[in-house]
């Protein structure tokens, strides 16, 4: 069966790899005692297969990915949590059919904070003509930004963007955090789970 | 304004994290990373401090068993650290921020020792960044009562010379015992002076503290049983992709090939066995707590291991059932080896790598490497004829005695590995690697005199003009870097000045082609008046006094000279497991060395 799960992504261990997360997820579940199923051929792997890539440094609330399981029932996915690493945390499981997350995940929401009222408004402006939707969040500095396409746009987009425009210098003056990924309805991103 | 439910982390350590290339390397939180003894404030705290990158350092198994045998000693706790590359190097100095431990973030500075590992020379100038970033005198004589006391271990200990101007305390071979001593005796020294503090632990067999027991004191090599050796199932896992990235569990420690450059081979005798049992209980124990998907049995030689095939009956059924994969790291080029390791489902995924060493057979008895032309053969037939397609090879050039033809001859071995290769898959591939010969301490080498830096250069050009194949790649090391190697290798006391104006000079990371940089070296030469040339050029006799002959690793000299004698004869030494003892000068503690083999 596919287990469809829905994790976060919090604090330093944003900084590994969105392509380390499958070798990350396969040995904390072989820690768990959750059976995994393996790809044939030459060199077998786990198979798992991860939501939109998340760039080194970008936090998230919900990342995606399908993990293919040789196990009858998907409560043994609920240990997991206590074989993660500080920062990951599995937040919903779900069966899925088998469509891919690739098909069903066209939007994006994304939280960016700055330094100051001041640079967060600029930043507005600038994005405002990229994206889909741009408003200012209820968090201090902040914005809330959606973006379709999460497959082949990425939020270090505004990072250069920003940068070059001045407003920031580097990934230092900026945090970007993903807030929900899922399907876009012509108004808000809703979650797949 | 909302409260977020997580932390943005508007802080500095963030923003040094965002800036740097490859952020993973600093955050710690690695699986099984236990929790500091923070209720225990009298405890003795020292952090393992490694003095190359994470990517490096979490690779070397030392530390994971001191992490965990010093954790498990009510006297003591224990954290990491890992030399920062330039770019977090230059952020912290910039900032005036301190170095911070791995796991509970503290200034190095904050803790009682550091412990480094003196894994290889070209790390030394790292040693220093990491003390400069710690605010902490990078001369023991000028440290005070609050900077922590350094210690050091691992093979460049027992060479300390070059080293002694910045070590405090020299740890001297194995160490699970050693250092349970050491920290008790700290532990319960807590209230005692720095410089009393030296006094009692220049008093632990094994260590060696230059500023009590004075320059060239005589110091021995500890050495542990395996059997009773500190072993854990606990296992450091890292987030991210590290250099040896699989579960490791040590088969047996210590090596009696006798190859007659090796350093290894020497400084870790007698060879001890762990109980294939025990072997197995650790490997399904370290399997489980870590998640690993590679199992690696580790050892300077894992065929040479009496208990293998059975041992991995044993542990089949496990692996398979876990989909763990094997690996035995540095295989002999010994056909009935090769028959173990082929069947192996882990061993398919890679290239395989084979370290002939020397190009003719007389070179290679002159090394006593005691591999043959018909094993090499047999082994790259064996090798093809099981369906890899690709192996890598190791040479060394510079070797005492080596001549054109042996030269020569490394070329031959590459050609034949390539024409074998081509009998069975046309796209099979080669590649060689050719290491400049490095006189390393406590060797029947350690008299023998260095190439120069142009000789390797052009010995290693004219390897890799020999060959325009697409197919076949040959590489070999820098040789100023392999020079360099070699000055702290052999070093006395006067290149202790010349690593640290070296390191002024702003040379780090020694052992990376991107960051090296010889002309730094070279100023340091002059500003310090020594002409490096007479540390690695000039041929040693039997009576010139050797900057370690203090140091007693349990091999003695005279064994040494002998071997190299018959080097240079080209005769053999045999192994003493399958044949008579050599007489090493360990035979007082080799007992268990046989048992595998009378059994």
């Amino acid at each position: 069966m596919i287990a469809r799960i829905l994790y976060e992504k919090l604090g330093p261990v944003c900084f590994v790899p969105h392509v380390e997360m499958p070798t990350l997820f396969s040995r904390s579940m072989r820690r768990a005692g959750i059976r995994q199923t393996f790809t044939e051929g030459m060199s077998p792997h786990p198979k798992i297969s991860l939501g939109p890539p998340l760039p080194v440094g970008v936090l998230s609330l919900c990342e995606l990915a399908d993990i293919w399981l040789d196990e009858e029932d998907l409560s043994c996915m609920n240990q997991l949590n206590d074989y993660l690493p500080k920062g990951l945390k599995v937040k919903k499981v779900c069966s899925t059919d088998g469509r891919s997350l690739s098909k069903s995940c066209d939007g994006a929401r994304y939280l960016l904070c700055f330094k100051t009222k001041k640079k967060a408004e600029t930043a507005a402006a600038i994005i405002a003509s990229h994206v889909e939707k741009v408003d200012s969040s209820s968090v201090e500095n902040g914005l809330n930004v959606i973006m379709l396409k999460p497959y082949q746009t990425s939020p270090t987009f505004f990072v250069k963007v920003l940068s070059f425009e001045g407003v920031i210098s580097s990934w230092g003056d900026i945090r970007i955090v993903r807030t929900m990924l899922g399907r876009w309805e012509g108004h808000e991103v809703i979650s797949l789970l | 304004m909302k409260d977020l439910s997580f932390d943005l982390c508007w802080n500095k350590q963030w923003d040094h994290l965002a800036r740097v290339r490859r952020p993973s390397r600093y955050i710690g939180e690695e699986w099984g990373t236990l929790k500091p003894k923070d209720d225990r404030r009298d405890l003795v705290k020292i952090c393992l401090a490694y003095p190359d990158v994470y990517e490096v350092g979490m690779s070397y198994i030392g530390y994971q068993i001191l992490y965990y045998l010093i954790k498990s000693l009510d006297v003591a706790d224990v954290d990491r650290a890992y030399a920062p590359w330039p770019d977090m190097e230059g952020l912290l100095a910039q900032d005036n921020e301190h170095l911070r431990s791995l796991e509970t973030k503290r200034p190095l500075r904050d803790f009682d020792l550091i412990g480094f590992t003196l894994q290889y020379e070209l790390n030394a100038t790292n040693i220093l960044t990491m003390l400069a970033l710690s605010s902490i005198p990078l001369r023991s004589e000028d440290r005070g009562e609050d900077d922590p006391i350094i210690i050091a271990g691992g093979p460049g200990s027992l060479a300390p010379a070059p080293y002694a101007p910045f070590i405090d305390v020299f740890c001297m071979g194995d160490g699970e015992e050693l250092i349970v001593e050491m920290l008790s005796s700290l532990f319960e020294a807590r209230f005692l002076k720095r410089s009393e503090k030296l006094q009692l632990m220049s008093k632990i067999d094994g260590c060696y503290v230059p500023a009590v027991a004075g320059p060239r004191a005589s110091v021995k090599r500890r050495i542990v049983s395996l059997q009773d050796a500190f072993a854990t199932t606990s296992y450091l896992v890292p987030s991210d992709k590290i250099v040896h990235d699989r579960a490791s569990v040590e088969v047996f420690r210590g090596c009696s090939r006798g190859c007659r450059f090796c350093q290894a081979g020497m400084i870790y005798r007698p060879v001890r066995y762990r109980d294939p049992q025990k072997v197995s209980r650790l490997a399904e124990g370290i399997i489980r707590s870590s998640g690993y998907e590679e199992l690696g049995l580790v050892s300077l030689s894992t065929c040479d291991y009496p208990w293998l095939e059975g041992l991995l009956d044993d542990l089949g059924p496990f692996l398979t059932e876990n989909r763990i994969i094997l690996s035995l790291p540095s295989l002999r080029m010994d056909p009935k080896a090769i028959d173990i390791a082929l069947k192996l489902e882990g061993m398919r995924k890679k290239g395989l790598t084979f370290a002939p060493e020397a190009g003719t057979q007389r070179l290679r008895n002159v090394i006593n490497k005691g591999v043959t032309e018909e094993d090499i053969e047999k082994t790259l037939k064996a090798v093809f004829e099981a369906g890899w397609n690709k192996v890598k090879l190791y040479f060394m050039m510079g070797l005492p005695t080596e001549g054109d033809e042996d030269l020569c001859g490394i070329a031959d071995v590459i050609r034949l590995a390539y024409s074998i290769g081509r009998s069975y898959n046309k796209r099979s591939s080669v590649s060689a690697s050719i290491a400049g010969f490095v006189p390393k301490a406590h060797t029947p080498f350690q008299w023998e005199a260095q190439n120069s830096v142009e000789e390797l250069k052009s010995k290693g050009l004219w390897l890799k003009s020999r060959f325009r194949e697409k197919n076949i790649s040959v590489s070999f090391h820098e040789p100023t870097q392999s020079f360099i190697e070699a000055v702290i290798a052999r070093g006395d006391e006067r290149v202790g000045d010349v690593i640290e104006k070296a390191w002024r000079y702003g040379a780090r990371f020694d052992g990376w082609g991107e960051t090296f940089d010889i002309s730094l070296w070279q100023k340091a030469f002059e500003d310090c008046n020594l002409d490096p040339r007479e540390i690695t050029s000039k041929p040693l006799s039997y009576d010139d006094v050797l900057p370690w002959d203090h140091v007693d690793v349990g091999v003695t000299k005279d064994f040494l000279w002998c071997e190299r004698v018959k080097a240079l004869n080209g005769e053999l030494t045999k192994d003493c497991r399958w044949n008579g003892c050599n007489g090493c000068g360990l035979e007082d503690v080799c007992f268990d060395a046989r048992s595998g083999h009378d059994s």
